[in-house]
């Protein structure tokens, strides 16, 4: 596979729930996953080739692919990007919009972008569900992410007793 | 309603033939309801982790469906050598192969190994036969009668490989190998409206794109009395497979599928049910945890169990401590006996919070101990520990005393007693256990209680029946001897706030020998001590942790500057084979030192009078163990090993 045919052929892309998909090389190269996949397989361009995404289905993956298309031309962060300080408030306001899905969809999001290995996605994703959790207390953020707190009152004693030094 | 109202349109032998038709469907579910159903395995679903459990025999399998690729066991040992399947579909089909009680079947795709599981022994057979290179879909179908399976694999040119095994009383002997062409293809759907002849039995619902079968129907064969086709219907392009069955087997496949549709309902129910937060894979959670705070992350654990378990898995601290604070773990800091280490060590470390948890010092006089209590998993309450004893009054450092030294402990039913709102501290009483590596069980030994004030403040009461603690201790010969001075007496126990002697904050020189850390061993001989060993500014030094009455803990005693000296083969100057020379029990490394460093150490007499530094020599004998040796004294030897788990703490 040349650089060539990774900037200007198509591939195709089955979903878990049977939909084909056609995307660009050049968007879908954001998958580290499905980039490997076409440099190690030597897919042609044109073939019939079609690659099976068992963990996405074609909602999220029409998600994903509409996100890499908005982003096919970031530049990609260098690899010690990695020992950056981890910020939370940096996130686009392109994905902020992107990702007002319901949570379901953006924990799909997650997986699928984790699966495919779009570092970009995943960490976008992740940011902003971190943000669904800051600084709530417990029961904030069982309310969040509907939650049912399992725990009897005993063992939520010993538990809130256990972390007793975190709360000052 | 349509049914009768068509009847009289109809003729007659039809009319007979759909009268016969309800009349098997009443006799199936008389079958169903009736009969003698073989037992559905237990099965648990777990919502949470999109999981489902199930019981077979004493055997639980558990099986996931968001992650496919992982097949656990659990509960029994002797089924970890469970293959990773690595299909979604084969999933289904494990839940497929489950209908059995005592026979389960499931494939493994990559070289088509049949498992089963008899009488609670895992047999397996391989099936070379089939080609699975150019297969796109593989199955393994239910049990059509009591001693027969199906695996079918279908390959590109669907074309159906299909393969019947006979289940022995306990292994699969594979009976039939045979190819099907498979064309022309059943029109696809049509079969399902065209069903005045054909009763779909059973509908299954199934995990989209599992590509099973979808519709099974089970009909006679009217040539044949008593005998019966089975037809399994495949989604869209795939084909029809009949079978012939006789009455008996007809009737037990159908009590299979009865349970085979519940199963399969509820993994399609199970796939169906879209993602909740606490679902996600613990890999997942912790990339979200690095953009929180860890205050975040112990929030989260008190949210509920299933995100206690995963927010306390002890990897995922390791990893918060890799990414989020860039610490590189030494490969000899593995210490894997103790649950929660790194978790307590980023609070620790980073966030300067104490929880009991943690390494403490308890100067129980002529006793100090070193007592590091972590917290495992297995109980909420239960705490788990390493005791580090440590004789002041032993007069040699024996090998008696190195190996039996350190005890650890079990503590269960740790319950607590709290004063008044605010006015902490609260009492511990623990039962502890000592460990089965010095006894065969564990024994209760019901008198150890620890008391802490504050959590951070840093002192605490630890008391315990002396006896009680003997026994603890182990086998020290001794033990019995000092029994009676021991009686009755109060122990002052304080925690090592190890991030006080944080490494972190001397640079580590590019080259060197010595690993950093916490040392035990002795001085001149007298006393075990504990050492914090580190480098600072071209030197190495020596800090002592536990005190003792010629130097407090907390001073220096020894520095070499840390600047090899070339060692020639003579350079050790004691010669310990000399009779009289020397009380060690232990073997000093003396022929293999790597390295020797001239430095000096620090006597004193009793309660730190004229402390006075003494010219000598430290000798390395390997990355974790040296000797210093004091050049007006040759005698005074101390010899120190690194503790791996305890430096781990720094």
């Amino acid at each position: 596979m040349t650089e060539a045919t990774l900037t200007s052929g198509q591939i195709k892309l089955e979903s878990s729930d049977g939909e084909t998909v056609t995307v660009p090389l050049n968007v879908i190269k954001l998958s580290a996953t499905i980039k490997t996949m076409i440099e190690d397989l030597g897919i042609e361009e044109d073939n019939d080739d079609v690659v099976p995404l068992p963990n996405v289905t074609h909602v999220i993956l029409n998600k994903v692919i509409f996100w890499c298309d908005h982003h096919k031309d970031d530049i990609q962060p260098s690899e010690d990007d990695d020992n950056k300080e981890k910020r939370v408030d940096d996130i686009d306001p392109w994905d902020k919009e992107f990702l007002k899905v319901d949570q379901g969809t953006l924990f799909e999001l997650i997986q699928a972008a984790n699966y495919l290995d779009i570092k970009g996605l995943l960490d976008v994703t992740c940011k902003t569900v971190a943000n669904m959790i800051r600084g709530k207390t417990p029961e904030e953020i069982r309310k969040t992410f509907n939650i049912k707190n399992d725990f009897t009152p005993e063992e939520e004693e010993q538990i809130r007793k256990e972390n007793a030094w975190c709360e000052e | 309603m349509g049914k009768l109202q068509q009847k009289s349109s109809l003729d007659i032998p039809i009319l007979i033939f759909i009268i016969s038709l309800i009349c098997l469907m009443i006799s199936f579910l008389l079958l169903a309801l009736h009969v003698h159903l073989v037992p559905l395995p237990a099965w648990e679903l777990n919502h949470k982790w999109n999981r489902l459990t199930m019981g077979l025999g004493e055997q639980t399998f558990c099986l996931s469906s968001q992650y496919p690729t992982d097949l656990y066991s659990q509960c029994n040992p002797s089924f970890n050598i469970f293959p990773k399947l690595q299909t979604p579909q084969t999933l289904a089909f494990l839940v497929k192969a489950k209908i059995r009680i005592d026979k389960s079947l499931f494939l493994k795709r990559d070289n088509l190994t049949l498992f089963s599981c008899f009488n609670r022994r895992l047999v397996a057979t391989d099936i070379d036969s089939l080609s699975i290179a150019e297969s796109t879909y593989f199955s393994i179908s239910i049990s059509l009668s009591s001693s027969q399976i199906l695996a079918y694999n279908i390959a590109e040119d669907n074309n159906i490989d299909l393969c019947v095994g006979v289940i022995s009383t306990d292994e699969v002997v594979i009976k039939h190998f045979q190819k099907l062409d498979t064309n022309p293809r059943p029109p696809k759907c049509e079969l399902l409206h065209d069903t005045a002849d054909l009763l779909p039995l059973l509908p299954l619902i199934l995990h989209n794109n599992t590509s099973m079968c979808e519709f099974v129907r089970i009909q006679p064969i009217p040539q044949a009395s008593n005998n019966w086709e089975l037809s399994l219907l495949f989604k869209d392009a795939f084909p029809l497979i009949n079978l012939s069955l006789t009455e008996q087997d007809k009737n037990y496949a159908i009590k299979h599928l009865v349970m085979m549709s519940l199963l399969l309902s509820l993994l399609a129910l199970m796939a169906s049910r879209s993602i909740e937060f606490p679902d996600l894979h613990p890999d997942l959670l912790l990339k979200i945890f690095v953009y929180t705070t860890l205050r975040d992350v112990i929030s989260l654990s008190r949210c509920c169990k299933q995100l206690y378990r995963t927010c306390n898995i002890d990897l995922l601290w390791k990893y918060i401590l890799i990414y989020r604070y860039n610490y590189k773990i030494h490969h000899t800091h593995i210490f894997l006996r103790i649950d929660f280490l790194y978790k307590y060590f980023v609070l620790r470390h980073y966030c300067h919070v104490y929880p009991i948890v943690g390494l403490w010092l308890i100067q129980l006089s002529p006793y100090n101990i070193v007592m590091q209590i972590s917290q495992s998993d297995t109980m909420l309450y239960a705490l788990k520990g390493v005791m580090y004893y440590l004789d002041a009054n032993s007069d040699r450092l024996s090998n008696h005393v190195s190996s039996h030294n350190i005890a650890s402990f079990r503590v269960y039913q740790c319950t607590s007693s709290e004063s008044e709102e605010g006015e902490i501290p609260s009492t511990y009483e623990f039962t502890v256990l000592t460990d089965e590596h010095y006894y065969d069980q564990f024994k209760p030994c019901n008198e150890f209680e620890l008391h802490y004030s504050k959590p951070g403040s840093g002192s605490v009461v630890c008391s315990m029946n002396y006896f009680k603690f003997l026994e603890l201790v182990g086998k020290d010969p001794y033990a019995r001897e000092r029994l009676a001075r021991l009686q009755g007496r109060k122990a002052i126990a304080r925690p090592i706030l190890v991030s006080k002697l944080s490494l972190k904050k001397y640079n580590l020189p590019s080259q060197y020998i010595l690993l950093p850390g916490i040392y035990k061993g002795t001085f001149s001989a007298e006393t075990f001590q504990l050492t914090l060993v580190y480098y600072h500014e071209g030197w190495i030094y020596c800090k002592k942790l536990t005190g003792d009455i010629l130097i407090p803990g907390g001073k220096l005693i020894l520095k070499a500057l840390h600047n090899n000296i070339k060692l020639s083969s003579d350079s050790f100057p004691l010669d310990l084979s000399a009779e009289g020379n020397y009380r060690f029990d232990i073997d000093l490394p003396v022929d293999k030192f790597v390295a020797c460093y001239k430095g000096e150490s620090q006597l004193a007499l009793k309660g730190f009078l004229y402390p006075n530094p003494c010219p000598g020599k430290m000798y390395i004998a390997n990355k974790d163990s040296f000797v210093f040796v004091t050049e007006d004294n040759w005698l005074n030897v101390s010899y120190f090993t690194r503790c791996s788990e305890l430096s781990m703490l720094l």
